[in-house]
């Protein structure tokens, strides 16, 4: 057991490197989970903004705008002048500026509609939008009321209820309408922690028992190579599954429910099998590198595009099909399209290609390991 | 009377508990090729250190040609050039690079650099590695470089500290010449090392440290002459008996008596004609014998007679 | 001698294969991932690419919902409408070859009962509730008109379809900037703070306790400032150069706007890479802890320091202004962003020069603390 003791010994010195990456990867995922649900539940949502209005116009259609506005966003006084308004969007204390012209209400009575309002997003926040389009609807509502011959406070008060339609949108299966459970979000980011840790921990290990020296000395041992190489194999496939085991655990504790479900069952058969792929990464890396800093160099290359190829960090949704045709070159887009895949499996019964984005990955791990080993008798040869 | 290169006084130097130097007393004097020797945690580095300015001490005074040394006396450090135990280059730079910068940290004038950078790889041999970067060089071109690093600027006073760790014969008598060589041109050497046969070969002074203090000075001579041995004599006898050794160890002048595997040692202290004495007891005692030599005292034995046998390790 | 020095500092740093990584290719990296992750952000017209959508009528529902779809895909082209059976569009939603379905039911009035039916919530999908939302409110709104006033309905009909602009734009900033541009100003911080291993690298060869190399330094003839000196402006330099390669990808090849006052922002990236530097140069100073140790540490804040500006998750800056806001006013990548936003999106130059005056006072802070620390020229041990 001398390989596998050594195995482990190494390992032990150097876990602090990887630590520091679990904490840090535990840290970016209870946020982005916590982040994002708050911005899905904003999208879908009536959204609230903190407006500034100045109301210069004395007609009945400005006032009514405003109060429009009112009933669901914060309506605040406008700054004093326009260094103390770029301030107050600089530090969020306001989101949009609205400007009403004196004689707003009479131009938008006598037809005119290009430009008769002044409004001022915070640059760079999507939510403006929003705002800009009910303001249009509100208006187009009211001018087809006054169009039709209404006067203008019935018109104002019918257009506010009109406003207060809303779309009925159902889902398909009861479970779609349900958010995404926090669970789905911590597996979501597996791929780019397991890569880190494999090729930096694994890796380091590897890179330490492929080193000229050292395995040229074991090579003259009186141990066979097929002891040594089982030894080695199976500290390998002990520490991927520690590691598979360690992040499992945190799982059932952060999130018991899901765990204990069948999609908290399948992501972890998912999180298993791309860790397998990982392990098969880092040894592939190993061949690649000459020190280990240059090997901490390679897991940050790994880890970060294949996460954001493959859409660990950001949703596949947002990639053109260009790059979607690319991404399917990439262990970890397949990880993800499971992940996705399994919040809509009830049952164990209607897996459905959950299984084949399995099959894809693992065959990743068998590519990465044997075009490693590929490299690893080349350079044997020419050594 | 000329000053003294070096003079250290009462220098005193505490680790927390560990006293790394008690009261050192030094003086080193120009011309001289001054050999620091002492075991495994003795202080010579901690003593070089201090004249160099690096550490603080406790106690005591370093003077360096006659004015005391201070981390911004850079007119003194410009005679200065020192070769640390470790290897001290930019691993970024060539060899020539290397060597150029370090010179230019003391001289100023380029086309006089220019001349000290060439004399240097021509004196350390460095011809062929002018564009070498140093992880490419083996072990005794990278002791060499250096070296060369630190003497390239013609230093009045030149202080190396175990410069031969971990060379290769070659190496480390071209070394050992070239250091010889500096010295016949004037400058001033202080040697730290644990290879004996070096130090004597190239030192004429040579003091002996032991647990931070001078245990001896003095030159080859006057070292031999303190410890008690002054012949070892060394016979090849197949079969001796214990009551011969008995007999051997009473002789006139005999201090010590060992015999191992066929090799009778004797020790004798002082007299002229202890061998004569030797044979002739046992060509009477009819001991037949093989081989036979006689040996005056190394500093190998000085440094171990005045330093103990016992061995010495600790974080040096 | 200066000069002398300087080169050599330089020539030792570009040698550096594994700190020219991190400086110069790195961010190069990750500035063209986030260029093909966010790819459709940047490009405006892709995102309303034509939306898949399955329309089942019932019979004898209302034909004006039908209508109205027509017309969306007839001249916009934003929607492609598959009319089909109720089972077939099940099929098709869950083979996920259209985004959602709407279904017209007969409930007997003439605007119809129009639900839509979809299996995610995302970009698509909020888009096909809008659609809906706003056909129901015009129905509505063309109902409440028929029993008020039916002559005007005729009138009230010709406002449908006008695409008006009631908003004038309020001029704050001419430069458009879109949500991704904060990801790339975090991407040029970070870039800046990747200096913080050249500055450890300074220290290191600068504190003869720290390293052999210091040791020869120090004992040698020339005063210690002539040679820190020379270190950090090589440094400095290198380091403004590896962002101005990062900038000029960027603009140049990756085609990201990051505003125009071109010199301004190289000024902010070169006081950015000062702070980097003497951040290092800070860390590298402080005790004789291992390198690798405070490599670790540097690595830490600078990472730290470059996901609290929002490098990873988007909107960071927001969040904190709002909880702590403090952190904002002295975290050195947060202040490079917002320095660079302020430059691009504000007029006038007083909080750009606010946020670059922060900037140089964590910068002198860094420095003084570390010319403090390694003033003390004798060391206890080595």
């Amino acid at each position: 057991m001398q390989v596998f003791k050594v195995f482990c010994k190494v390992l032990s010195k150097h876990k602090s490197s990887i630590l520091i990456y679990v904490v840090i990867y535990l840290i970016i995922s209870l946020v982005m989970s916590r982040s994002i649900q708050e911005t899905k539940e904003k999208e879908f949502a009536k959204v609230s903004l903190k407006i500034a209005v100045e109301n210069q116009d004395e007609g009945a259609v400005g006032k009514e705008l405003i109060a429009f506005l009112e009933k669901h966003n914060k309506i605040k006084e406008v700054p004093a002048d326009q260094e103390a308004m770029r301030d107050a969007m600089y530090y969020q204390e306001i989101d949009y500026v609205l400007v009403v012209p004196p004689n707003f209400t009479e131009q938008f009575c006598t037809g005119k509609t290009e430009g008769i309002l002044e409004g001022t997003a915070v640059p760079g926040s999507s939510t403006a939008a929003l705002i800009e389009n009910e303001i249009r609807q509100y208006l187009d509502t009211v001018d087809m009321y006054l169009k039709a011959g209404i006067d203008t406070d019935r018109a104002a008060q019918l257009s506010s209820e009109d406003m207060e339609q809303e779309a009925a949108v159902e889902f398909l299966e009861e479970s779609d309408a349900r958010p995404l459970p926090a669970g789905f979000y911590f597996f979501q980011y597996i791929p780019y922690v397991f890569l880190v840790i494999m090729i930096l921990g694994l890796g380091t290990v590897m890179k330490i028992f492929r080193d000229k020296e050292l395995a040229a000395r074991n090579k003259c041992s009186a141990m066979s190579f097929f002891q040594q190489n089982l030894q080695f194999i199976m500290g390998c496939i002990l520490f991927t599954f520690g590691v598979f085991l360690f992040f499992m655990i945190t799982a059932v504790c952060l999130y018991r429910d899901y765990m204990f479900s069948v999609k908290g069952l399948l992501s972890a058969a998912n999180a298993l099998v791309f860790s397998v792929c990982a392990a098969s990464v880092a040894w592939f890396c190993v061949q690649l590198v000459r020190s280990a800093p240059e090997l901490n160099m390679m897991s940050n290359v790994f880890s970060l595009s294949f996460s954001f190829l493959g859409g660990v960090f950001v949703t596949l949704d947002l990639m053109s099909d260009g790059v979607k045709q690319v991404a399917k070159f990439i262990p970890s887009y397949w990880y993800v399209i499971a992940n996705q895949e399994i919040q809509k499996v009830e049952s164990l019964a209607d897996t459905g290609n959950i299984y084949q984005s399995f099959l894809v990955v693992l065959f990743f791990a068998l590519a990465f390991f044997s075009v490693g080993l590929l490299i690893n008798r080349m350079k044997l040869r020419t050594a | 009377m000329a000053e003294h290169v070096i003079q250290i006084e009462n220098l005193v130097k505490r680790y927390k508990e560990l006293v790394a130097l008690d009261h050192l007393n030094l003086t080193v004097e120009e011309g001289e090729v001054f050999g620091l020797l002492g075991p495994n945690g003795s202080g010579k580095t901690t003593v070089i250190s201090c004249i160099l300015a690096l550490l603080q001490f406790d106690k005591g005074s370093v003077r360096v040609f006659g004015k005391e040394m201070q981390p911004d006396s850079y007119d003194i450090k410009r005679q200065i050039g020192v070769v640390l135990q470790n290897v001290a280059v930019f691993e970024e730079l060539t060899v020539q690079e290397n060597i150029d910068y370090f010179c230019g940290l003391y001289i100023k004038d380029k086309r006089e650099r220019k001349q000290c950078v060439e004399e240097a790889v021509h004196f350390s041999g460095l011809e062929d590695f002018r564009k070498f970067y140093p992880k490419k060089l083996s072990g005794g071109l990278l002791r060499r470089l250096n070296i060369a690093c630190g003497i390239a600027h013609k230093p009045k006073l030149i202080i190396l500290d175990e410069p031969t760790v971990a060379v290769d014969p070659q190496s480390r008598n071209r070394i050992l010449e070239g250091i010889q060589k500096l010295n016949q041109e004037g400058a001033t050497i202080i040697y730290t090392s644990h290879y004996m046969e070096e130090v004597e070969q190239i030192c004429t002074r040579i003091a002996i440290l032991d647990k931070g203090r001078c245990v001896a000075t003095g030159t080859k001579e006057e070292l031999k002459a303190m410890i008690k041995t002054g012949e070892k004599i060394h016979l090849e006898i197949w079969e001796l008996k214990p009551e011969h050794l008995e007999e051997l160890r009473r002789l006139r002048h005999v201090y010590q008596v060992d015999y191992r595997e066929g090799m009778l040692e004797i020790r004798c202290s002082g007299g002229k004609h202890n061998l004569v004495h030797i044979l002739d007891y046992l060509a009477r005692q009819e001991i037949s014998f093989g081989r036979v030599y006689s040996e005056l005292p190394t500093l190998n034995d000085v440094f171990l007679e005045i330093t103990g046998k016992e061995l010495r390790d600790s974080a040096d | 001698m200066f000069f002398r020095l300087y080169v050599y500092s330089m020539k030792q740093t570009v040698r550096q294969k594994l700190i020219m990584f991190w400086s110069l290719i790195f961010p190069i990296i990750l500035g063209t991932l986030f260029r093909v992750a966010f790819g459709e952000f940047l490009e405006e017209e892709v995102i309303f690419h034509q939306i898949p959508v399955a329309y089942v009528a019932e019979e004898g529902a209302s034909p004006a919902f039908a209508e109205t779809l027509k017309s969306l895909e007839d001249d916009g082209g934003l929607l492609e409408i598959i009319e089909t059976d109720g089972k077939k569009a099940e099929s098709l939603l869950k083979e996920e070859k259209v985004e959602g379905i709407f279904y017209n039911r007969d409930s007997g009035t003439e605007e119809g009962e129009v639900t839509l039916t979809v299996t995610r919530q995302e970009m698509s999908q909020s888009i096909l509730s809008s659609i809906l939302e706003q056909y129901q409110r015009v129905f509505h709104t063309m109902g409440n008109i028929s029993r008020e006033n039916p002559a005007g309905i005729e009138a009230a009909a010709k406002v449908i379809g006008q695409q008006r602009q009631y908003l004038m734009e309020g001029s704050i900033t001419d430069t458009p900037k879109s949500v991704m541009t904060d990801y790339f100003y975090a991407l040029l911080a970070m870039d800046c703070l990747m200096g913080v291993s050249m500055g450890l690298q300074i220290a290191v060869k600068f504190k003869a306790n720290l390293s052999n190399l210091a040791v020869r330094r120090v004992v040698s003839g020339t005063s210690r400032f002539g040679m820190l000196m020379p270190d950090l402006a090589a440094r400095i330099t290198i380091q403004f150069l590896c962002t101005l390669c990062s900038v000029c990808y960027l603009t140049y090849v990756m085609k990201i706007s990051l505003g125009n006052k071109f010199a301004l922002l190289l000024l902010t990236t070169l006081v950015g890479s000062i702070v980097g530097i003497f951040m290092g140069f800070f860390i590298g100073a402080i005790g004789t802890y291992k390198e690798s140790l405070k490599e670790g540490v540097c690595v830490c804040c600078m990472m730290f320091s470059s996901f609290l500006s929002g490098l990873m998750v988007g909107g960071m800056y927001r969040f904190l202004e709002t909880h702590a806001p403090l952190v904002n006013r002295i975290n050195p990548a947060s202040l490079i962003v917002k320095s660079l936003y302020s430059l691009n999106i504000y007029e006038g130059y007083e909080r750009y020069t606010q946020s670059m005056a922060s900037l140089l006072t964590i910068a002198v802070l860094l420095g003084a603390g570390a010319f403090a620390m390694i003033r003390r020229e004798r060391y206890a041990s080595i």
